[in-house]
């Protein structure tokens, strides 16, 4: 017994004494690489108390080999020999103690300072990283909870780093001269790679996008710097590579007064970011409805009606072939609203197809509804207000808000969405007209989708290469059904922006997961012992759990398989004058490729009544 | 026929279309006291009637925006494509004058008091290193690691470019 | 008239109430009818001062009036001039829709008239609008059928047999531009003409 005691104490001892060299042994490293040890543990401590990733400690390190670079090459100069060189860190490393030993702290950093900052960044960065990664997967910690509460002091910390880092104004411009939209600044990448700013290519704009975001939590500051940046880094493209000129046209679904300072507040940024006229629809300017050609002009108006189906088809029928009949008479289209009620007359029709016998029958079989799609037509361009009677096209401008008052009357405002979007895509399709890089962003869209589905504008969007950006405050208000909204968000190829909402679970399938390692820890006698077992999990790319809880202006774009969670910088216009206008390409319709001629004046050209022209 | 300003000149305002209300109604008082023709002096009609014509333009955002446009495309419209003015060497030489003529107008929109106490902790730092006697080799890069980072750090205190 | 007896009339206008003068552009001093002189002379309009602004294009309008009423077609053909300002009154104010002409000349059903029975929409142009605007207020111009009261019954044929356009030398290339751009059947019904002199100062 006594022996065995003896045995068992003496391997008592020898483990604690190999435990104690160890850590002296350790000591005595960290001791004598002093400046490395200092310099690392510095880095730690920064990344801890800023939430900072590990990438950022080795971005520093990297950036920091200038500075050794120098340093070797002012000591190859010296040595002249490689082991010179190579001793040479050495030696400075020796003079460095006797510095600190004679009381001089600053001349020795300086000594080693060249080769320490980035060895110690470097050994920063993989202490960090091991400790992430111990935390997380229960490797570390005193109690089973350590990793989530790790997670969130994180979180909190880089959230606090993040909101003070946008506020540095050259940080985030609205695009980068490589033509990348500035977002905000990084609080997590989950997937993707780590950035201290977020930046989206402009081009990803053009393959739709979807922001999803509840009241209050900063969807109109995300949007505004999305729309604005677009339009910078593609006037940019315009004017570099003679790219298409944008285009940009806002709908805002919802109306109120506050459409009306939230286009007063896009108006200034975006003449900030180079846009020369800013339209603001109703108030400020019209656009035409009949400028389109006859053929999608009737088939516009007609769906511009609601028609019924079954017995009530026939009516339907009779009301299409009234407009066609109207809309492509002999004398022209229509030149407003006006003009295409008086043709909803028989005996104007009757008139403008004397000689046509085929048209007159189809006039005489329509007579006897003639009055009720007059009076139908009638009530519909009254309630849509004179804001589609022209003059103007979606050409006259650089940027268009339109403010459909989807809240206050919801069905005209749908019929007004309509219209509009068929005049984007004429202005997107039509030939010899100038080709623009056209974005058609819609806030709110639900308030309007009953007549013209999302997923229909997308498709359509796409189909005609112009890009859709939609915003809706919940998952439920991108669609009718849940078919509806995951085709939406499965094609929002640009990426998902998703924002502070109450039922992010779908949106979070669509990210995806990744996969983790999850530890369990054994209870031993009430207490967590060191005992457990580990396995891999798949866990949330986009954590629902942290869309829930996010501030204002913080969102998390999702793209390809990953998540990046990120504090929007609040879009300001650059405070310097712009500079005047570049003499960029001057782009004429695609059709001419002569000079253009003028009409040739008919054969008396009223010199009798004007005078002879000076100019032939 | 004598050619009219345009209506931003008339008022004495800069060519920008973001200017506020305010602005645009200053400038039109400070024109108008100079030049009415009920002055004593008989003021100056034409300059009157000119800046009377630029207010009724530019006194809403609308028409200060489209009178800005007008301007802009008031560029010489021939029918025909126009290559950009300058091959893309030049036009990447200018942008480089460009770039550098605006960085004191960035420094002063952007955050002055921190770029200069960015700089003056550089500085000090270098004086610093530079005082030590460390050996030129270190000291050298020393100072090239402080440049880097004045470097990387500075641009986020100027004010972002124009059109950016 | 001599500079002289105009003169003579403008001074015992302004002095009867019925007309007021000032110097409110370059060039020679404006004259326009107050609310007595309107009354007097029969006219309906609401009197106002005129819009600074608009002076350019007021003036223009008149230049071509001046220019087509002092022309001997204008005169055998007994052609009368109507003001858009007199459209819109004889539409009460509120017209139907589409663009409003800068005039309108109504040639009468006179034998050896050149024009008998035409009516003509003239549109002066200063300033070069946007090519798309251009086209559109063309467009609807060549295109009506209608007179501007809103309960104005529509017309088999279009309103106007000629469009003239009378554009400044710099607006000329934008109204050549948009003038190319129409459909044939209606552009060979626009006519495109300089501005008479003295209408841009």
């Amino acid at each position: 017994m006594w022996w065995y005691l003896r045995a068992r104490f003496l391997l008592w001892l020898v483990r604690v004494t190999a435990r104690a060299i160890r850590w002296a042994l350790l000591a005595g490293v960290l001791i004598a690489a002093a400046p490395v040890t200092i310099v690392a543990a510095v880095g730690s401590a920064g990344a801890w108390l800023r939430g900072w990733p590990p990438t950022r400690l080795r971005r520093a390190a990297c950036w920091s080999l200038p500075m050794t670079g120098v340093y070797l090459a002012g000591r190859a100069m010296q040595a002249r020999t490689w082991r010179g060189l190579a001793l040479a860190p050495v030696h400075d490393w020796q003079a460095a103690w006797h510095q600190v030993s004679a009381g001089r702290v600053v001349t020795a950093f300086v000594l080693c300072g060249p080769v320490a900052v980035p060895a110690g960044l470097f050994a920063a960065a993989g202490l960090w990283a091991w400790r992430i990664y111990a935390v997380e997967n229960g490797l570390a910690g005193k109690t089973a909870t350590a990793p989530v509460i790790f997670d969130v002091r994180q979180w909190r910390r880089a959230s606090r780093a993040a909101r003070g880092r946008v506020t540095a104004p050259g940080t985030f411009p609205l695009a980068t001269g490589s033509g990348l939209v500035v977002m905000g600044a990084t609080i997590r990448a989950v997937g993707h790679r780590w950035r201290p700013v977020l930046a989206v290519p402009y081009r990803a704009m053009s393959r739709h996008q979807v922001i999803l975001g509840s009241s209050g939590c900063g969807k109109t500051n995300l949007m505004m710097r999305s729309w604005a940046g677009w339009y910078a880094a593609a006037l940019a493209a315009h004017y570099a590579h003679g790219a298409a000129r944008p285009l940009l046209i806002v709908l805002d679904c919802k109306g109120g007064p506050d459409a009306r300072t939230k286009a007063a507040r896009t108006r200034t940024l975006l003449h900030a970011a180079g846009a020369g006229r800013v339209a603001i629809w109703p108030d400020e300017a019209t656009v035409s409805l009949w400028g389109l050609p006859p053929a999608e002009l009737a088939v516009t108006l007609f769906q511009l009606i609601e028609t019924g189906t079954g017995e009530a088809a026939y009516y339907a029928d009779v009301t299409q072939a009234v407009i066609t009949l109207a809309v492509t008479a002999p004398p022209g289209p229509p030149a407003d609203g006006a003009d295409f009620l008086d043709r909803l007359e028989p005996g104007w029709l009757e008139a403008a197809y004397a000689g046509d016998p085929a048209r007159l029958g189809a006039v005489g079989a329509a007579r006897r509804n003639l009055g009720d799609v007059s009076l139908r037509y009638r009530t519909l361009l009254s309630r849509l207000g004179p804001g589609l009677d022209g003059p103007g096209t979606l050409t006259d401008a650089d940027v268009w808000y339109f403010i459909l008052e989807g809240t206050r009357e919801q069905s005209v405002a749908e019929a007004q969405a309509m219209a509009i979007t068929e005049l984007v895509a004429h202005a997107a399709t039509s030939p010899g007209g100038e080709p623009r890089a056209i974005l058609l962003a819609c806030d709110d869209y639900s308030a309007v989708s009953r007549r013209v589905p999302l997923w229909q504008l997308y498709e359509r969007g796409r189909s005609l290469g112009v890009g859709v950006q939609v915003s809706a405050q919940s998952w439920q208000g991108l669609g009718r059904d849940d078919d509806e909204r995951r085709r939406i968000a499965a094609t929002a190829d640009g990426g998902i922006w998703l924002m502070r909402t109450p039922y992010p679970q779908p949106v979070s399938e669509l990210a995806g997961t990744r996969r983790v390692i999850e530890t369990a820890t054994k209870v031993l006698g009430g207490v967590w012992g060191d005992e457990g077992s580990s396995r891999i999990q798949h866990a949330w790319t986009a954590d629902p759990g942290i869309a829930r809880r996010l501030a204002v202006g913080q969102a998390g774009y999702i793209h390809a398989g990953g998540c990046t969670w990120v504090q929007i910088a609040r879009p300001k216009p650059s405070p310097l004058p712009l500079p005047p206008p570049l003499p960029g390409p001057v782009v004429v319709p695609q059709a001419r490729e002569q000079p253009l001629t003028v009409p040739a004046p008919p054969a008396d050209d009223l010199e009798d009544v004007f005078g002879p022209e000076s100019r032939p | 026929m004598t050619s009219t300003p345009d209506p931003f000149t008339a008022l004495g305002l800069p060519v920008r279309p973001d200017l506020t209300d305010e602005q645009v109604r200053a400038g039109w008082r400070q024109v108008a006291t100079a030049t009415h023709p009920d002055r004593p002096d008989g003021g100056d009609p034409a300059r009157y009637a000119a800046a009377s014509a630029a207010y009724a333009t530019l006194r809403t955002p609308w028409g200060r925006s489209e009178a800005y446009a007008d301007l802009a495309a008031a560029q010489p419209l021939t029918g025909r494509i126009v290559a950009p003015a300058a091959a893309p060497a030049a036009r990447r030489r200018r942008g480089w004058w460009r770039a550098a003529a605006l960085i004191p107008a960035r420094i002063w929109h952007g955050r002055p008091a921190r770029l200069a106490l960015r700089i003056v902790a550089a500085a000090v730092l270098a004086a610093v290193a530079l005082h030590t006697g460390a050996g030129t080799p270190a000291i050298a890069g020393l100072v090239t690691g402080i440049g880097v980072w004045l470097a990387l750090t500075v641009r986020a205190d100027l004010a972002p470019p124009p059109g950016r | 008239m001599r500079p002289d007896r105009l003169r003579g009339i403008v001074a015992r206008w302004r002095h009867a109430g019925y007309a007021q003068t000032g110097r409110l552009g370059p060039g020679p001093a404006w004259c326009w009818l107050t609310r007595s002189g309107l009354a007097v002379t029969g006219q309906h309009y609401a009197p106002a001062r005129p819009a600074l602004g608009r002076l350019a294009h007021i003036r223009a309008v008149l230049a071509i009036r001046l220019s087509l009423q002092d022309s001997d077609a204008f005169r055998d053909g007994w052609a009368r001039w109507r003001s858009e300002r007199r459209i819109r009154a004889v539409a009460g104010g509120r017209v139907g829709g589409g663009h409003v002409p800068d005039a309108e000349v109504a040639w009468p059903e006179v034998p050896g008239s050149g024009y008998a029975g035409e009516c003509w929409a003239i549109e002066a142009e200063l300033t070069p609008k946007p090519l798309a605007r251009t086209v559109t207020i063309m467009a609807g111009l060549l295109a009506r059928t209608a007179d501007y009261q809103p309960a104005a019954p529509p017309g088999p044929a279009p309103r106007y047999d000629r469009v003239v356009y009378l554009p400044s030398t710099a607006a000329r290339g934008i109204v050549d531009r948009a003038a190319a751009a129409l459909p044939g059947a209606l552009r060979s019904r626009l006519v495109v003409r300089d501005l008479p002199g003295g209408a841009v100062l």
